[in-house]
């Protein structure tokens, strides 16, 4: 159960970079790739550089977090825990950023990342239930 | 218990190979659970094949896990390497050809999408609009003038039958001809926002609740410029303007210029193309070659942010103009060095002289992060000589102290102060410009200077003083009687200067 829910939150931490972030403003119909290289062209001056940064590294942390889901052991557990956070972190940045945390202004793609964490959430703690019961 | 793999012979724990034929076997350290079945009578006689390794699960599960990890690794390698790829090494603006920015642009004015129009535009002269368009939208919103991300909702325009005509004036740079389009405008006057209902009822009393026009490119007026034809003097059928002169209609068209192997379209060379046809004696436009030339060149910097102005006035009374244009970042600047000849040319033909004395310069900079200072102008007195040989040289004088500016020159004295509405309402209290950081060094960024002061404006505006406005367009379009604009101005600014003589 839990490798499942890890793989369904990288799975929504890397589809969400296909997705627009925020459903009005001048980034409602750009995703945060085509965001994240205007930011890098230097057009976009809304998005500061520091998320044109965030918007690569989540889905890298989100790919690392999918190769480790089929793996068991201790110390895979908590490269997930701590990879996921990092993640989340990033994500809620993000959000505040793109979205000024208003929940009107979620565009698809804001909602699916808060759906990983969500997800992220779930998988963690299931692992800890499951790990006690052992 | 355990059993020889090769003869069938039953192991005792620990050994290495079967005491009974000598097959090395895996050790066996504890007794395992007997076996469900004897082994059969076979095992007993002699293999010739490989030893059979000892079970460790099932075929599928030894593979599974790996492979799921093959898979998983490919899925997501593949995702990061696009999304790398994408942001660092793709362009994610500009167009392929000159003719697809000017198609694409058609396209990004018909969605009504302003970040795929940005994504056409040059770079340099797009930069940080986007941050001035998210305001204006979150202003327009919060006052209830709109509700959506169209920059007009109760409009829409679909262009069909566009055709392109496209001329390479150099190696980076085209002009693009638009000599055909068919444009559908339709309105929808219920989609005017409740804010504005004195104008919704206006416009649906003129037009209905809605409303449509087809237009082609003949019913635009193409700009157009004159010549004077001695031989046209008393043929006055041909020339709409004066006897004797003939109109040229110069039609429609769009520079594209070239960046890393996209296209993108630039507004200011456009303008300046237009201006330098209508404008320049020979109405031929500029030398485009230039831009390919201002791509290969250095920047012209300043060591320090407070050097900026004094090393532009350097430059101005150096008189190179191309020069003073590399003070300026490169993409905004290249797009206008195919003109500099036409103000070069006459400037050095006339022998005129330009000197700037900075007599007071007081400074304050302002980081604003991306590369971008504010420079504060706290105080300058700055005294401008036109010279022109076999006349006599002309003076201006300009000052500034905070809120308040003057201007002397042989005829007129004249000095102001912002006025107390502008300052509460805007909050701004004093000049600056905007500069950029490039190669270590500072350039005025003129782009940046506007779009800081019409961020400060959207921004700025109070809500109440928007709120009484919008109410007073509301009620001057309703009305048809513009007195409830001029009442809110004559109620919020004394925009007069305060004094002012003539010599």
């Amino acid at each position: 159960m839990p490798a499942v829910l890890w793989a369904a939150a990288s799975g929504a931490w890397l589809g969400q970079v296909f997705l627009p972030w925020t459903s009005r403003g001048p980034l409602s119909r750009a995703t945060p790739l085509e965001a994240g290289a205007l930011r890098h062209d230097g057009v976009l001056g809304s998005v500061p550089a520091s998320v044109g940064w965030l918007i690569v590294l989540v889905p890298a942390v989100a790919a690392i977090l999918l190769v480790t889901v089929p793996l068991s052991g201790r110390a895979w557990r908590v490269l997930r825990s701590v990879l996921a956070g990092i993640a989340s972190a990033i994500l809620l940045v993000i959000l505040a950023s793109l979205t000024r945390a208003e929940p009107d202004r979620f565009g698809p793609g804001a909602w699916l990342a808060l759906a990983g964490v969500l997800l992220a959430v779930g998988a963690f703690a299931s692992s800890v239930v499951i790990k006690e019961n052992r | 218990m355990n059993f020889c793999p090769r003869c069938g012979n039953q192991l005792p724990p620990g050994v290495r190979f079967c005491p009974a034929c000598g097959n090395p076997v895996q050790a066996v350290t504890a007794a395992p659970p007997p076996p469900a079945a004897p082994p059969p009578a076979t095992a007993t006689a002699p293999l010739t094949g490989p030893p059979v390794p000892p079970p460790s699960g099932s075929g599928r599960s030894r593979w599974l896990v790996p492979a799921l990890i093959g898979v998983l690794t490919l899925v997501a390698a593949s995702v990061v390497g696009l999304v790398v790829w994408k942001v660092f090494f793709a362009s994610a603006g500009g167009a392929g050809n000159p003719d697809e920015a000017v198609e694409a642009m058609f396209a990004a004015v018909e969605s009504q999408d302003p970040i795929e129009a940005l994504k056409l535009v040059n770079p340099g002269e797009a930069r940080s609009v986007d941050a001035l368009y998210e305001s204006l939208n979150d202003r327009l919103v919060s006052q209830e003038l709109k509700s959506s991300d169209s920059l007009l909702e109760a409009g829409s325009i679909d262009f069909t039958d566009l055709e392109l005509r496209t001329e390479m004036v150099s190696d980076h740079a085209a002009k693009v001809d638009v000599e055909d389009f068919t444009a559908t405008v339709t309105f929808d006057t219920s989609k005017l926002p409740d804010r504005l209902s004195g104008v919704r009822d206006a416009v649906r009393d003129e037009v209905g609740d809605t409303w449509q026009k087809t237009y082609t490119i003949r019913d635009l007026e193409s700009p157009t410029y004159w010549t004077y034809d001695e031989g046209r003097v008393g043929d006055d059928e041909d020339s709409e303007y004066e006897d004797g002169y003939v109109d040229h209609e110069i039609g429609f068209f769009v520079m594209v210029v070239e960046k890393d192997g996209r296209w993108y379209i630039t507004p200011a060379g456009t303008w300046a193309e237009y201006t330098a046809i209508i404008e320049s004696r020979d109405h031929r436009g500029g030398d485009w070659t230039a831009y390919d030339r201002a791509l290969g060149q250095d920047p012209i910097t300043s060591a320090e942010p407070a050097d900026v102005i004094d090393d532009l006035a350097d430059a101005a009374e150096g008189g190179n103009f191309s020069d003073l244009l590399r003070r300026v970042p490169i993409e905004q600047s290249a797009v206008l060095q195919p003109f500099v000849h036409l103000v070069q040319e006459p400037w050095d033909d006339n022998r005129l002289g330009l000197r700037i004395d900075i007599n007071q310069l007081d400074t304050t900079t302002e980081e604003m992060g991306d590369g971008l200072v504010r420079l504060w102008l706290d105080a300058a007195d700055v005294g401008v000589t036109f010279e022109e040989e076999d006349y006599s040289d002309e003076y201006l004088n300009l000052g500034l102290e905070g809120e308040c500016g003057w201007f002397e020159d042989d005829y007129d004295y004249g000095s102001a102060c912002a006025p107390q509405w502008l300052l509460d309402d805007f909050g701004l209290d004093g000049a600056f410009v905007v500069l950029r950081e490039v190669k270590g060094g500072y350039q005025l960024d003129p782009l940046a200077t506007v779009v800081a002061y019409a961020d400060a404006l959207v921004t700025g505006f109070g809500d109440r003083p928007l709120d009484s406005f919008i109410d007073a367009v509301d009620r001057a379009i309703e009305t048809q009687e513009d007195g409830y604009v001029e009442e809110w101005f004559e109620r919020h600014c004394d925009c007069s200067i305060d004094d002012y003589d003539e010599y």
